[in-house]
Order: structure tokens, then C-alpha cells, then sequence
């Protein structure tokens, strides 16, 4: 059940990912990668909510079931701002690239989460969720730096293609973008104190120095150093869309390599 | 119903060919009032716009007496004239219709002011009670240009200048409310940008050049604010936008006058349009800032071919939503011709079904309210199932000219004709030559 729930969440998502493509060139194919990303949320949540029935905990505990809730949430916010929060055209940039970092983990060791002794409060899953929901808002302040860089280019060559002409104005991608980063600092910065506090109960000290903490540690600072460069230096536009799509590879970076790579305490998350 | 379209436009004819037989608003009612002659005409309304003058006619009233009408109130010889004419019935003239609706028989492709002149032409056709049977027709051009204009990009992106620069500006900005732009020199295209942009919500306009006089009368008319050219430097601080066309031989900003006047500006997205030839703006200023955006003249133009390459990509969208349109029209009216018939006989079978089930009630009078229910059920369901697929196949012949004998067949045998309702299928169905 749970394959074939995961098979219909991914199809509908790759359909999505082809299908909102196709959209930039004719809107006829929007309503039909609507229906797909549907259908794929429908399945995913269908999924989650069995794991969760099955391990009776969060159901993001190993790294093969976190990408799945990230992306579960991801394509959550997206169907809550389709259209009201969101300018046309996100789901074609943000759907190629949630469809591939989900296909990516379906390579991963697929056992299903046990929650450690030490670990059982009702703090995990708080502690996660903020964390997670931080990096939704970096994943979307990303797509729009790419947005705006590929519009930009066009604007630069002056020669209106695709981009020119499909996408929204360039300050709006910008003013976006920075929104997010603006929501997401202080859920990471929230998730992260929590744990700190947490640390201290379950651990016994706030801060253990681990790969997972420093990167986490970083990747905040990177962001906080978006928004300072923001407020202080009139860092906007090209800058800021370079830096917000860059800083995500540090999130994608922390997702994949510091959890494989890394172990410790914080890792039980593979 | 027959329809038909007589006509030219700016594609076949000349200019003073268009004049002659144009029909404007106060030749109409006149026009409208001499369509009494026209013998079995059901409907006509007339299309005259500077591009186009087109007679559309329901009913089989010959070329020939079209003509005579025309030439009869222009005044103008239908020899002069009827070398440009093309003429156009039925689904052909229905096609043609909905084209002109969506601008894609527009001298602009694409262009959304024809759609107005269509409903305004079917308005006063219509508030004159002349527009006829050709309501539903109308309505359907009226809905297939709007679909056109919302659902594709035929009517998007600017094809003149003005509009292109003021589109460049919305691409970089968005809503143009918060913004200030900076207009130097009054130079034929600064001028015509500036009120374009004007024209598009801009917040703040400021205008400066050296004759101060000039500047004073362009800022007035477009309601912007007078700048001396030595403060130069603060306007081009505040400035957003900024547009160039004086006739100065040199350059009017350069690049460390650009340097100083954005010193701590950071990143600031500008846009700067170089309107001027020779040209008034360093192009090295682009490397003051990556939120730069430095158009000329030349640029410009070159996002107005882009523009119209991209409208001409529309047009089988556009097509496509034609063709939907006309099949929707075309079963429509086949419907508007097997409707009548097809409730005639269900009226004409429950009627049957009412009369023997009383009959057989009232001969069973024991029977419980159940089962009674139960009988009156299944001779319901008997007749729908008999009738299910003669209802079906009805319904698909209503598209079908072919099988118009069909239905006269079908209300023979099942002896329908009973007055009004037959005779208004006859009327609203689609005759063929």
C-alpha cells in the first residue's frame, strides 16, 4: 500500500513538474498540472499519515521520511498561496526541483523511523516542524532568485523570450524572496533554540558541536547575512537573488551530505 | 438559418474605397430603416469601423439585394465598390466573425477596441430591433473574443514604443504608483514616452531641460514637476525611471555624474531609456550596479518586433478557441432544432404513462402505497430506458445537416406536429442552400 501510495504521490508530481513547464508556453496545460499536483499531495499525505500510524511518532524521524515531509509541506504552502500569495508560474520552477530532490531520496535506506528513548517528547516534533518549515521558505526564496535571474537575463540582453514575457516584474521576485528569508530566519532560529533547550534536558548541555548543529549554525548566519546586506548594504536584485539560491545549497548541503556523512548524537536521521 | 457576411476591410481595399461605403452612426438608423426592403431577412447588423465595414445578415436574402441596400444608402455605386467585397455564409461567415472578434482580422493583430466596436454595432442593431435571430450568433463572437483576450496573449505586450517602454518599466517594477521618473530633454520620443508613462500611474514626474520653457510646458500638460538642469544630480537620485531625448550633440549623463549622484544607493533597480540620437547616456553606467537597465531607441524597437513574433505565436491559441466556440454555436443551434422534438415526445410518452397507469391503479385497489410506488416506478423506468438511446442519437443529429430529414422522419412517426412547437423547430433550424 505504502509503494503504491509513494508511486501515484511521485507520478503526480512528475506530471506536475512537466506539466507547469508546459504552462509557461501555453496555460492551457496549468489546469492539468493543477490536477497532478493534487492528486500527488493527496497520495503523499495519505502516505504520511500511515507512517505515522504504523511507528505511532512524527512521521519525519529518518532522513528517507523528512524529504518526503518537506516536500509534503513545500507543496502544502504552495496549494494555500496558489494564486493568493503566489505570482503564475512558481510551480513551474518549484515543482522540477522538488520532484528531484524527492526522487533522490527514494535512494535512501527506506526503514521507518523508531524515536530514541532520550527523544520521546512532544518537542521532536515541534522542533522539526520549525526547522522544516524554515527550510520551505528558503526552498521558495531560491525559486524566486532563479526567477529573477533568468527574467533578468532577458532583460539584460534585450531579447524578450520566454521569461520576459511569462513572468512576473522583476521588484516583485525580489520583494518575495526576501519575505520568505524574512519568515524563515526566525523559524530555523526558533528550531534551533528549542533544540538548544531540549539539548539540555535530553543531552545534558545547550550546544554539543556537532556537524548537523555547526551547519545549521552557518547556514542561519548566511541568512541572517542576506537580510543585513538587505537592510544595511542595498543589497537587492541580482545580489540578493544570487545569494538566496546559493545559501539553499547549504540547506540542500545539510539535508544530504551533513546527515549521510556525519554521525553523532543528531544523527538518527538517516 | 442561413447567415451571411458582406464586406471589406483595410487588408482589400484603399482608404477612400472604405470612406465611400463606410456606414457611420448617424447613417444607421436610416441604414437600419431601409433594411425593411431586404425580403426574408431575419436579422442584420452592421459593423463600420475606420478598418472595416461588414453587413451581417441572417435569413437567405440574395447578394444582389444586400448590395442594392448598400449602395442605395452610401450613395455609392456597388461598381465602385464590389471589387473589394468578400462575401462570406454559414460556418464560414461564423468563422470570419469570431476572427474579427479577437483581433486576429485586425490591421494590429490582436487589438481589443474591435471587440467594443462589435458589441456597440450589435447594441444598436439590436436596441433598433433589427439584430434578429443573430443574438445568439453575437454572443458568441462577443464570449470568443473575451475568452481570446483572457486566455491567451494575443492582446498582450506592446506594438508601439510608448507602450513598450512603459511594459519594460511594469517588467522591472511592477506597480508604477511608488516610482519617479526623470525626463530630459523634450525631444519628439521623450516626449510621446513621457506621457505614456504618465498616462500609466506613474507616481512622480519630474521634467527638466535646458530651455526651461519647453520643460515648463510639457511638465504641465502632463502634470509633472519643472527641474532646473544644474540640480540635475538630486533628480537623478530620486529617479527610477529615467528617459532621455535631448538634441544635444555630447552626452547628458555621464558616467561619474552617474557615479556620484547613486553613491550609496547599493543595488536600487533603475531603468534608463535612451530615447536620443545621438545618444544622451554613457553606456558605461551599466557597471554602477547589476539593478541597472539601459534601453536606446534601437532596443526598444527590438522588444516591439520580439512583441509581435509573440502575439503571432498566439494565433493558433487563438484558433483553437475559435474552433471550440464555432462547434459549441453549431450544436447549439442543431440543439435549438432537435430540442422541440425531442420534448414533444417525452411529453407525448408520459402522457401515455400517465393515462394506463391511473387505468391500472384504479383497477387494483388493494394495493399497499409501496407498491404502488413500485409499479409507478417501473413503467417510469421502462419508458426512459426505450427512450434513452432515441434521445441520444436525437441529440447527435442536431450538429448534423445530413440528418435533418431525420427528424421530420421521427415527428411523422410518432405524429408530433401539433402546432407552435413544431413549427418553432422548423423556424430556428439551420436550412441548408
Amino acid at each position: 500500500m505504502g509503494a503504491v501510495l509513494i508511486s501515484v504521490a511521485l507520478l503526480g508530481y512528475f506530471a506536475a513538474s512537466v506539466l507547469y513547464v508546459a504552462g509557461l508556453y501555453d496555460r492551457q496545460w496549468e489546469k492539468w498540472a493543477n490536477i497532478g499536483m493534487l492528486a500527488g499531495f493527496a497520495s503523499q499525505t495519505a502516505w504520511l499519515i500511515g507512517v505515522s500510524w504504523t511507528t505511532r511518532a512524527f512521521p519525519a524521524l529518518t532522513l528517507y521520511e523528512w524529504v518526503a515531509f518537506f516536500v509534503w509541506l513545500t507543496v502544502g504552502l504552495y496549494v494555500i498561496g496558489w494564486r493568493r500569495l503566489f505570482p503564475r508560474h512558481v510551480g513551474g520552477f518549484l515543482f522540477p526541483i522538488l520532484f528531484v530532490v524527492w526522487l533522490l531520496s527514494q535512494t535512501l535506506s527506506q526503514r521507518v523511523g523508531t524515536v530514541p528513548a532520550s527523544l520521546t517528547a512532544p518537542w521532536l516534533g515541534v522542533h522539526i516542524v520549525l526547522a522544516t518549515a524554515g527550510y520551505v521558505a528558503f526552498l521558495f526564496s531560491a525559486v524566486f532568485g532563479i526567477m529573477y535571474i533568468e527574467k533578468e537575463r532577458e532583460l539584460k540582453e534585450k531579447r524578450a523570450r520566454l521569461f520576459y514575457y511569462q513572468l512576473p516584474p522583476l521588484d516583485l521576485m525580489d520583494v518575495y524572496g526576501a519575505r520568505l528569508i524574512m519568515v524563515g530566519v526566525p523559524l530555523l532560529a526558533a528550531a534551533m533554540v528549542m533544540g538548544a533547550v531540549w539539548a539540555k534536558t535530553a543531552w545534558g548541555s545547550y550546544w554539543s558541536w556537532n556537524a548537523k548543529e555547526l551547519w545549521s549554525l552557518i547556514t542561519l548566519a548566511v541568512y541572517l547575512g542576506y537580510l543585513l546586506a538587505r537592510w544595511f548594504g542595498g543589497w537587492r536584485g541580482h545580489r540578493a537573488a544570487v545569494l538566496a539560491m546559493s545559501a539553499f545549497l547549504l540547506v540542500l548541503v545539510n539535508i544530504f551530505a551533513v546527515n549521510l556523512l556525519f554521525h553523532g548524537v543528531h544523527d538518527y536521521n538517516f | 438559418m442561413r447567415f451571411q457576411v458582406v464586406g471589406l476591410n483595410h487588408t482589400n481595399s484603399p482608404l477612400d474605397i472604405r470612406e465611400k461605403v463606410s456606414l457611420p452612426p448617424d447613417l444607421l438608423a436610416e441604414a437600419y430603416d431601409d433594411a425593411h426592403g431586404l425580403v426574408h431577412h431575419q436579422g442584420l447588423v452592421i459593423v463600420s469601423t475606420c478598418h472595416r465595414t461588414e453587413i451581417y445578415v441572417a435569413g437567405a436574402v440574395p447578394l444582389g439585394d444586400v448590395l442594392a441596400w448598400w449602395e442605395r444608402v452610401v450613395g455609392v455605386d456597388r461598381g465602385d465598390f464590389s471589387d473589394y467585397l468578400y462575401w462570406y455564409q454559414d460556418d464560414q461567415a461564423v468563422s470570419h466573425l469570431l476572427r474579427v472578434a479577437t483581433g486576429l482580422d485586425s490591421m494590429v493583430l490582436g487589438e481589443t477596441q474591435i471587440l467594443g466596436q462589435i458589441k456597440d454595432a450589435y447594441q444598436i442593431a439590436h436596441g433598433l430591433g433589427k439584430a434578429g435571430r443573430l443574438h445568439r450568433i453575437f454572443d458568441y463572437a462577443l464570449r470568443t473574443g473575451k475568452r481570446a483576450h483572457s486566455e491567451t496573449g494575443i492582446s498582450h505586450n506592446a506594438l508601439s514604443m510608448g507602450h513598450a517602454v512603459v511594459e519594460l518599466a511594469r517588467n522591472v517594477f511592477g506597480d508604477m504608483h511608488n516610482l519617479t521618473a526623470l525626463v530630459m530633454g523634450t525631444g519628439d520620443m521623450g516626449t510621446l514616452v513621457a506621457r505614456y508613462l504618465a498616462s500609466a500611474g506613474l507616481g512622480r514626474l519630474l521634467v527638466t531641460n535646458r530651455t526651461r520653457s519647453k520643460a515648463v510646458a510639457l511638465a504641465e500638460k502632463l502634470g509633472g514637476q519643472v527641474i532646473e538642469f544644474g540640480s540635475l544630480e538630486e533628480a537623478l537620485r530620486q529617479s527610477d525611471i529615467i528617459v532621455s531625448s535631448t538634441s544635444a550633440r555630447g552626452l547628458v549623463l555621464s558616467y561619474e555624474m552617474a557615479r556620484s549622484a547613486w553613491r550609496g544607493q547599493g543595488q536600487r533597480l533603475r531603468f534608463l531609456f535612451d530615447m536620443a540620437v545621438p545618444r544622451d547616456i554613457d553606456p558605461r553606467i551599466m557597471s554602477l550596479g547589476a539593478g541597472l537597465f539601459l534601453y536606446d531607441v534601437d532596443d526598444v524597437k527590438t522588444i516591439v518586433r520580439a512583441n509581435l513574433a509573440q502575439r503571432q505565436r498566439e494565433v493558433t491559441k487563438v484558433e483553437r478557441i475559435i474552433r471550440e466556440e464555432q462547434d459549441d454555436l453549431t450544436e447549439e443551434l442543431g440543439a435549438s432544432r432537435v430540442g422541440p422534438v425531442i420534448q414533444r415526445l417525452r411529453e407525448k410518452a408520459e402522457l401515455i404513462r400517465q393515462t394506463e397507469l391511473d387505468k391500472a391503479l384504479h383497477r387494483l385497489p388493494n394495493l399497499s402505497e409501496a407498491e404502488r410506488t413500485v409499479i409507478s416506478e417501473t413503467t417510469r423506468l421502462i419508458l426512459n430506458k426505450f427512450l434513452n438511446d432515441a434521445m441520444v442519437s436525437m441529440r447527435q443529429w442536431g450538429g448534423d445537416d445530413a440528418k435533418t430529414s431525420y427528424i421530420d422522419a421521427i415527428r411523422d412517426l410518432f405524429q408530433l406536429e401539433d402546432g407552435t412547437t413544431g413549427e418553432f423547430g422548423r423556424d430556428l433550424a439551420v436550412e441548408g442552400e
